[in-house]
């Protein structure tokens, strides 16, 4: 009797082994779908078998997840929010610089034209007009393509707060995390959250992760202040910088705040502060320093020349006394715009049909007066944009990379963690098959023990 | 490896994307004839086409320049093909007036049409271009070159074009052609022939004469110079057509889509489209539970 009782509670915990096993499977099934999501395992274990009865119990649902995985894929993640985000800023400011209207390359070269056409016949009013018209629309374009360029620095600091925000949100979110495992360490689905989180904010700020002794994931940034320490998280701040203008990142724990934008080298965060910091600032400098020389060149041949009423010594864009916002400011001089007899066409002490300085200014266009004194003034602009068409690129490369390792990571992730519905369904019918069978021999231990009572 | 059924549709929808995304690129390409959508696309095409363009459009504006010069040539020649006949004319009429068979009337009748020539001549002289500038002034074309009594207030000023890259053209002829500086002051030779005409005074029509002579040869002389400088700016002007076609078909071949490949790469990318769609569409019913 007592060994049909044994038998009763070996079935029994066959079925309860099994059903977890079902519920394991169902669970798996359940969130084939759900992003982070790492599979789980039940591990069927016997029971002591002494001397003749054992049975079988299910061991905790295993997670199926490699930390090493995990923190190559956080890695990679970080590396290709960085290379995005700088490739993303960088194709839009190319586009936003080559796509609109004329460029100023084509301005340059229709100013250029102007003149030829001005030599041709420098007194005729209305070629006089449209060559002023030309140095407007030059002007014009160099101003717009600054204020591109400042718009995209203000869109840059704006994407930056976002992110800031974003990542500020995320980081409070993994220390909760943080303490949801150290209350219930058995749970998979936890872990599974507060790695998945950790991964976003590896896209948004770079840096690394690891888990400690204590089960507890800190979180550093690249330059190594620390963003989440357990239940703990810094909170990200941004400011204006007094001086230049543009938004510093900063990161506050308590009292302390530490300005970290220098440090931001992984994640969308980095990417933008790259790209800002370094293409952009490039440009807007170049932008600047181009205008100031073309100012300077053609005020230099524009003074030496004389106007239709012979008067020397004025310039034809307005100079400014350095490069630093010589584009925004760039504009004809008012009495030019006022008054085309004022372009200066002759020579000085020439009669107004000379044309040796509509010459000398379309000269200009063979002459290396930008980059330095090593380029033409279309080849100085040209080389700009190219310059910036090959970091573009380059980001774009970076970018197709960086995804490429991290599908790869992703595929491995799958391999290990990922939900198959068939091996899934496999299971499920293994387990309900094994717990038919477990019932009926339940029932027939029943039975017998039923007879026996009876006979008794 | 273990590969999860999960994993197989995920990557067959990421084929079928890269799929749509190369038909979408080869759709505009063949739509806008262009290949590139962006500098970075291929920095060293844009740069050769941006460069290329660039070029076309100084030589553009430098062929405006040289058309505008030509139709002043033009008006130059015209000016002073006028002004040749009217000293082919005051010189047959002073060979005529030089015999001594015609009388004083005769001379005096020849002096009147003289002085109405010589009338004329400062008006070609003083021609105009359709913008005003006086043609045979030098630099000072705002001024009318020639006084009424034929003396030269211009300058010997000869405007230049650029021709070719470097090179410049002379494409006006200054005024001084027709003073002594080339031979004779043409216009106040004729002053004097009408004047020595009206005086009956056969000695100073005979020194006349020669000095018509020697007028006409400046003119046709000053006409060579002007149709020698016509041609060559028609000679520009062909040049520079051939080279601007060559800058555009360098800059097509740098950016523009061939129609051809386009159209070519667009039936590639529809045929792998289908493709995946064909072995996405398996792979779910494949994977589809029972």
């Amino acid at each position: 009797m007592s060994d049909l009782l044994s038998l009763l509670s070996l079935g029994s915990s066959g079925i309860t082994a099994h059903n977890t096993g079902i519920a394991i499977a169902t669970n798996n099934v359940a969130n084939v779908d759900t992003l982070g999501y790492s599979r789980q395992r039940v591990d069927l274990a016997s029971l002591p078998a002494a001397p003749l009865v054992g049975g079988v119990r299910s061991l905790g649902p295993e997670r199926l997840a490699s930390e090493l995985l995990a923190d190559r894929l956080r890695d990679a993640t970080g590396g290709l929010g960085q290379a995005s985000a700088r490739a993303s800023a960088l194709r839009e400011l190319e586009q936003r610089l080559t796509g609109d209207g004329p460029s100023v390359d084509a301005r340059l070269t229709a100013l250029f034209g102007r003149f030829s056409e001005l030599a041709a016949a420098p007194t005729d009013p209305t070629l006089r007009a449209a060559t002023v018209d030309g140095a407007h629309d030059l002007a014009a374009a160099i101003r717009r393509r600054a204020h591109d360029l400042d718009d995209a620095g203000v869109e840059a600091d704006a994407r930056l707060g976002d992110l800031a925000r974003e990542a500020g949100g995320l980081a409070t979110e993994l220390a909760a995390a943080n303490v949801a495992v150290a209350r219930s360490p058995d749970d998979p689905t936890l872990a599974d959250r507060r790695d998945l989180l950790a991964r976003q904010l590896s896209a948004l700020v770079g840096g690394q992760a690891r888990i400690d002794g204590d089960g507890q994931l800190r979180y550093v940034l690249d330059g190594g202040a620390v963003l989440v320490d357990g239940e703990l998280a810094a909170a990200f701040t941004t400011q204006r910088d007094a001086t230049t203008g543009s938004l510093r990142v900063q990161l506050g724990s308590g009292a302390a705040t530490r300005d970290v934008t220098g440090d931001l080298a992984g994640g969308a965060l980095g990417g933008v502060v790259a790209f800002r910091d370094g293409p952009l600032a490039t440009l807007r400098t170049e932008l600047d320093q181009y205008a100031y020389e073309l100012a300077t060149a053609f005020n230099g041949v524009h003074r030496a020349g004389a106007g239709l009423d012979g008067v020397t010594g004025r310039d034809l864009f307005v100079p400014t006394a350095t490069a630093t916002g010589a584009a925004a400011a760039f504009a004809v001089d008012p009495g030019v715009a006022a008054d085309a007899t004022w372009l200066a066409t002759a020579a000085a002490g020439a009669g107004p049909g000379d044309n040796q300085a509509a010459l000398a200014l379309r000269g200009l266009a063979d002459s290396p007066v930008v980059a330095g004194g090593t380029r033409t003034p279309v080849d100085g602009y040209l080389a700009m944009i190219g310059a910036l068409a090959t970091a573009s690129r380059a980001a774009q490369a970076d970018a197709a990379q960086g995804e490429l390792v991290t599908d790869h990571l992703g595929d491995l992730r799958d391999a290990l963690a990922g939900v198959d519905l068939q091996e899934e369904l496999a299971s499920l019918s293994r387990f309900e098959n094994t717990t038919r069978a477990l019932t009926r021999f339940v029932a027939t231990v029943d039975d017998l023990l039923r007879s026996m009572i009876q006979e008794l | 490896m273990r590969v999860t059924g999960h994993h197989l549709l995920a990557q067959a929808s990421a084929s079928t994307r890269s799929a749509q995304a190369r038909v979408g690129q080869a759709a505009a390409q063949l739509g806008s004839g262009e290949r590139l959508q962006a500098p970075s696309d291929d920095p060293t095409a844009w740069a050769i086409a941006a460069r290329a363009r660039a070029h076309a459009s100084l030589s553009q504006g430098a062929r405006a320049g040289v058309a505008t010069s030509s139709e002043r040539l033009e008006a130059t020649d015209l000016a002073l093909a006028s002004l040749g006949d009217v000293f082919a004319r005051a010189r047959e009429l002073t060979i005529e007036g030089a015999t001594d068979s015609l009388s004083a009337t005769d001379r005096g009748r020849i002096a009147i049409e003289l002085r109405a020539l010589f009338e004329s001549a400062i008006g070609f002289a003083n021609a105009r271009a359709p913008d005003g500038e006086y043609l045979l002034a030098g630099a000072a074309s705002q001024t009318p070159p020639f006084d009424p009594t034929g003396a030269y207030l211009g300058d010997a000023g000869a405007r230049e074009v650029l021709a070719s890259e470097g090179a410049l053209q002379m494409v006006t002829v200054p005024g001084t052609v027709l003073t002594a500086v080339d031979g004779v002051d043409v216009l106040p030779a004729l002053d004097r022939a009408a004047t020595a005409f009206a005086s009956n005074d056969v000695a100073q029509i005979a020194l006349s004469l020669d000095e018509l002579e020697q007028a006409v040869e400046q003119l046709a002389s000053a006409r060579t110079r002007a149709g020698g400088a016509m041609a060559v700016l028609r000679d520009v002007e062909l040049a520079r057509r051939a080279f601007e076609d060559r800058l555009a078909g360098i800059a097509a071949d740098a950016v523009e889509a061939d129609p051809v490949t386009a159209a070519t790469a667009f039936a590639q990318a529809g045929q792998t489209l289908e493709t995946t769609q064909a072995i996405a569409a398996s792979i779910a019913n494949l994977l589809r539970p029972g």
